[in-house]
Order: C-alpha cells, then structure tokens, then sequence
C-alpha cells in the first residue's frame, strides 16, 4: 500500500491525466493540500513508485515555454490505480466514527 | 546574486542524471522559479540522489580504499616532499650563484637534483592521478561526495597536522614561501589537480583500455623506481631527528597500489587472459624494486688490523655530505662489512672499534650501481692501550691492598 505523500502523488497524476508531468503534478498538489512540495521529494518519489510499478514514466517532447527542454510525463498504471484504491478505501475504514468524519456528516446539507 | 544563484542551480544539477536535470530545469523555466527557490530545490534534490547512492557498496569502497588511505598517504608524501627539498630549492634559487655551472661537480649535482626533483614531482603526479582515476571508476555518480572527502582529506591534513620544520637551515624556514606557500603548491600542483583529472577519466572510462593501462603502469613503475631514493632521503629530512623505521622510509611506495587495481580492472579477456593480466602485474610489482636498486649504490669491505687479521663489531659509519644522513653498518666474524643500497652522491666513511685508531676516509663518490670496495686497515690506539694498562694496574694495586687489609 502506498504512503500518505505516494497517495497524493497518485491521486494528482490520476487528475491530471494526458496533463501529468513533473511542474505539474507539483503544482496540483501544492493547490490541493496548501502546503509546499518540494522538488527532491516529488522527484525521489516519482523514482520509488515507478520501481513499484505503481507509475510509468518517459520524457516528453520539449516546449519554448521551458526553454527548449522535456517533460517527465507520468502515468499511473491499472497496479497503481488499484493501490491508490485501496488506500483510500483504507483511510475511509479507519475513518467510520470518528468525530471529525462524524461532525462532517453531520453539517453536510 | 541572482546570476551566481542561476550558476551554482547549474553546476549543481549537473550531480543530476541527463533527463532529470532536463527536466528539472525545463520545470524551472515554465514555472518562472526565484534563483533562490530553483537553487533551495536543485540543492535538495541532489542532496536526496547523493544520499540514495551510499545505500549500494562501491561509494563505500572507493571512500574506504581510496579516499581516506590514499587521500593521507598522498598529502603525507607531498609534506615530506615539500620539507625534503625545500633546502635544495633554497640553495638554487635564493642563493643562486653562477659558480654552479662552473665546476663540473657543480654541475653535476645541479643535473642530479634538476632530475630528482623532476622524477619526485612525477612520481607524485602519477600516483595521484590513478588515484584519482580508481576513485572515480569506483565511486561513478556518487564521485561528487568522494570528490569534495579527497579534497578535504588532501587540504585538511596541512592543517590538522602541525608543521615541524627539521632544526637545521634556519634560514629556510624563516621564508613564508619555503614554510607555507610550498605546502600548499605542492599540494595543488601534485596531488589535488592530477588527482581532479584521473577522477574525471575514471568517470569516463570504467574499465580502461588494456594498452593504455599497461603503458601508464610502466611509466608508474618506472618513476617511482627511480624516485623511490630521492623520497626516501625526503621522508628522512623531513622527520629528522627522528629516525623513521624502513617501514616508514619505504611508505611513499605504497602509493603505486592503486595502479595494480587499474591493472586487475582492465577486461584482459579480450587480449589474452586473466592470467597473463595477474603475471603482468606481478612483473611491474618485481620491476620496481629492480629499478630501486639500480639507482643505488653498494659499499663493501674488509676490516684488518696491522697483523692482518680481521677487526671484528667495528662500527662504520658513512655519512652522506649534502644530506648529513648517516648510515650505520658493523663488522662480521670475518671483519666485513656493507651497506646494500645507499643513496648516490659523496659520502665520509668512518670505522671506528676499540683499541684503535678511529679511520676516516673522505669524499666518497658513490655512482649508480657501483659496488667499489672500501677496505680498511686500522692502526692500534697506543693511546688507548697505556690508559688501559695503566688503569688494570691500578685496579690491581687497588685489589692488592684491599686483600692485605682483610688479613
């Protein structure tokens, strides 16, 4: 099962789709937990999933925008997409009764 | 500022492998990244790929094998160096005469220690160099870490160690040059960048090119045989008085190891195999004490005295006359005496052994492979033999009235 960073990182690279590459994935995931993400730990990650067969990535074709270099696309494979699944399906678990899920059903409309 | 931020981002993604580094900077540039922030995140990275490259063994080895023992010995070598000669420096350029090239001696000894200096400093830089070659084969990407150690091993030992300059020619030492600045030029000059070029073809090359390799380990064995004396005499000036075991003397060799290693890396397969590699590095191995000893030179000889017998446990003493080392050797059951291998140049030879007179013969030139016999025929100390007489009869007399008392 992934951990909590691998699971944001999948869940990015999901959203993103065709779209999913380093400055990217980088980028939704800073929008979507507030907090920074540093390149070393998106890179290193990226690197263990990809070993974990979670992920497939390969070089893209190169953009003026950043000034004549590739991409590092990333795609989540159907292994990936299964763990990333289960991790959440895991959190959901552990979440039933608690009070913070509890409060949040109770003041959804 | 931002201009050196953007070039340390540069050098320092170049720790990062090809596509990495592509598409790191590629995400610098679409995302208009501060030179601060692209270099607080260039610098991470690398730091975590580093890091990740000490979980295998070869960074380990080569800091092992290579960085610390090697990265000692180099910069203990080029110490002893730089205080062995700097006398010799001293006396060709602060006191430069032209009477140096007059006499035929003179020149002579200028040639000698032209060449001396040449083989030391050659000697030096090929073994730096193959270090640096064997730590960059050995370390491959995690060379940066290995890298920056050697450096810090290199330099950091000129200061962790306390220079203490031999008592003798004052004068010298006195000098900023001779007692700081050749320390440290030495250092650059024949450790530091050597070793920075071996490094950066031990990148390139993993495994070198078999005839290269044999013809770099010749040239190795070739300078260190005939810089093994020069050094040897260095390592003794530069730690006088003490007065370092052959151990000791010896330990600038041990920098030739890492040759062997390049030796043993090459794919001998594809010449003529593994085994006619090992007999290949073991005759190197045999090549260079043979070309030791051939920049040597040997004194034998006999010890009589005037009735023609031999004089046996003389000390013999023969001093060499440019560095005032001296080298001891005694007479045997049949009066004979030798020293195997001294340094050439011209030497005082003293035998001295009780009841004689003491010997001295003076201004010995000792040329390569020479092995000329210095016999010697001692003269009775008369001197010494009525003191001795006159001091047994004394103890005699002393005994005699001792035992008339008792009675």
């Amino acid at each position: 099962m992934p951990g909590e960073f691998e699971y944001l990182l999948l869940s990015a690279t999901a959203r993103l789709g065709e779209e999913a590459y380093g400055a990217a994935i980088r980028r939704d995931i800073e929008d979507s937990t507030g907090r920074r993400c540093s390149l070393g730990a998106l890179y290193t990650t990226l690197d263990r999933l990809e070993a974990k067969g979670l992920i497939q990535t390969w070089m893209g074709g190169a953009t003026p925008q950043r000034g004549g270099r590739p991409k590092r696309m990333v795609r989540v494979t159907a292994k990936g997409l299964r763990a990333a699944a289960a991790f959440y399906d895991t959190v959901v678990r552990a979440s039933r009764g608690v009070s913070w899920e509890t409060d949040r059903v109770r003041v959804r409309p | 500022m931002t201009r050196i931020c953007w070039w340390l981002v540069d050098r320092l993604s170049r720790a990062l492998e090809q596509d990495e580094r592509d598409a790191v900077l590629g995400d610098f540039a679409e995302s208009g990244a501060t030179a601060a922030k692209a270099l607080r995140d260039v610098l991470g990275l690398v730091v975590r790929r580093q890091a990740a490259l000490w979980t295998h063994w070869r960074p380990w080895l080569a800091l092992l094998l290579v960085v610390a023992p090697f990265g000692i010995l180099l910069s203990l070598v080029c110490r002893w160096w730089a205080e062995g000669s700097a006398t010799t420096f001293y006396l060709y350029v602060n006191g430069w005469t032209w009477a140096y090239l007059q006499s035929p001696g003179a020149r002579l000894d200028l040639a000698r220690n032209s060449a001396g200096v040449f083989l030391d400093c050659s000697a030096l830089i090929c073994w730096s160099w193959t270090s640096g070659f064997v730590l960059g084969s050995l370390s491959r990407r995690a060379i940066w870490a290995n890298r920056a150690l050697f450096c810090l091993v290199i330099f950091g030992e000129l200061l962790a160690v306390r220079q203490h300059h031999n008592p003798y020619n004052p004068g010298v030492w006195s000098l900023a040059f001779y007692s700081l600045m050749l320390p440290v030029l030495a250092r650059t000059l024949l450790v530091f960048l050597p070793s920075l070029w071996g490094m950066h073809r031990g990148l390139r090359l993993a495994t070198p090119p078999p005839l290269q390799t044999i013809l770099w380990a010749v040239a190795i064995a070739t300078t260190t045989g005939l810089a093994a004396r020069d050094l040897e005499v260095s390592v003794m000036l530069a730690l006088w008085p003490l007065r370092p075991s052959w151990g000791l003397r010896l330990l600038p060799l041990a920098a030739v190891c890492p040759a062997g290693f390049m030796v043993a890396t090459v794919k001998w397969r594809h010449w003529f195999g593994n085994a006619a590699g090992c007999v290949l590095t073991l005759g190197i191995v045999t090549v260079i004490p043979i070309l030791a000893k051939t920049h040597t030179a040997s004194v034998p000889g006999v010890i009589t005295d005037p009735s023609g017998r031999r004089v046996v446990s003389a000390t013999v003493i023969a001093r060499n006359r440019s560095t005032n080392i001296k080298y001891r050797s005694s007479s045997d059951k049949q009066g004979r005496y030798g020293f195997d291998s001294l340094p050439l140049g011209f030497y005082d030879l003293t035998v001295d052994a009780p009841g004689f007179k003491k010997a001295v013969r003076e201004n010995i030139e000792l040329i390569v492979g020479a092995t000329g016999q210095e016999d010697f025929l001692l003269k009775v100390d008369e001197a010494s033999h009525s003191v001795s007489d006159r001091s047994r009869n004394h103890i005699a007399d002393q005994a005699g009235s001792e035992r008339r008392r008792n009675r």
